[in-house]
């Protein structure tokens, strides 16, 4: 019926690309909430004027760029599910864990210090 | 004897646990783009009211923010438009992928991810860059 996929059946295919739109709109969502509390972060900075305020527009565009690693990797994704070689990502994630890590650790000492 | 009409014969074979398997991955695909157009709508509000609250705030704290154009409602409101319009595609694409599972031709669609990928950092880098602005 259909000659796409890595062989699992049209079943399989379909389930592949049904969980690649998912994985794609968790990594949105991830970017999409980092961006949030960095946007929320700038803001308070400016009202409490805080001198050093690049650490909210910064976490902001990380989050910014989170979304964009998320649409690259979910066409990526999309051309190995119809390619016979599947490729899981794991370099991305390690690096989105350790910069969650960062942020939790800068706001921490933000907080504490005032 | 009560037949659905779509449905073959209720047979516990591999095949129909597939494609129950199929309809219940598209019924969570749909959650989740429900549940992003909630967070972008979210944000979109947060986006549009809260410079909005600041500003009242810092001017009754008597340390009143600069004078200058506030760009974060038109920006805050296209977030929340973004949202809506995803919530419309996502349901229709929803229907689409279940006839299309249905008839065993399932297209992969590409464009909605696209375009929230790319309204959002529109409206991200126009926020950025107004921060970026507005904190010195």
């Amino acid at each position: 019926m259909n000659h796409l996929g890595r062989g699992g059946g049209e079943g399989v295919r379909i389930r592949d690309h049904l969980a690649n739109v998912r994985t794609f709109l968790a990594w949105f969502r991830t970017g999409l909430v980092l961006f949030a509390v960095g946007y929320a972060v700038a803001k308070f900075q400016v009202v409490e004027s805080v001198p050093n305020q690049y650490f909210g527009v910064l976490t902001a565009a990380i989050g910014w760029l989170v979304i964009v690693v998320a649409g690259l990797g979910f066409l990526r994704q999309r051309r190995a599910i119809e390619s016979p070689r599947f490729r899981p990502a794991t370099s991305v994630n390690l690096v989105l864990s350790l910069l969650a890590a960062a942020a939790g650790m800068a706001v921490l000492v933000y907080l504490t210090r005032l | 004897m009560t037949t659905d009409d779509k449905t073959p014969p209720a047979s516990k074979t591999g095949v129909e646990s597939t494609r129950a398997r199929e309809h219940l991955a598209n019924e969570r695909t749909l959650l989740a783009w429900i549940r992003t157009a909630i967070a972008l709508m979210g944000l979109g509000f947060v986006v549009a009211r809260f410079g909005l609250f600041l500003r009242e705030i810092s001017a009754i704290g008597g340390h009143p923010l600069g004078s200058g154009p506030a760009y974060s409602g038109p920006i805050g409101i296209s977030l929340v438009a973004a949202g809506v319009v995803a919530v419309v595609v996502s349901t229709i694409r929803f229907f689409q992928a279940r006839d299309q599972i249905e008839n065993g031709r399932f297209e992969p669609e590409v464009f909605p991810e696209i375009a929230i990928v790319v309204v959002t950092l529109l409206a991200g880098a126009a926020l950025i860059a107004y921060l970026a602005l507005s904190s010195r």
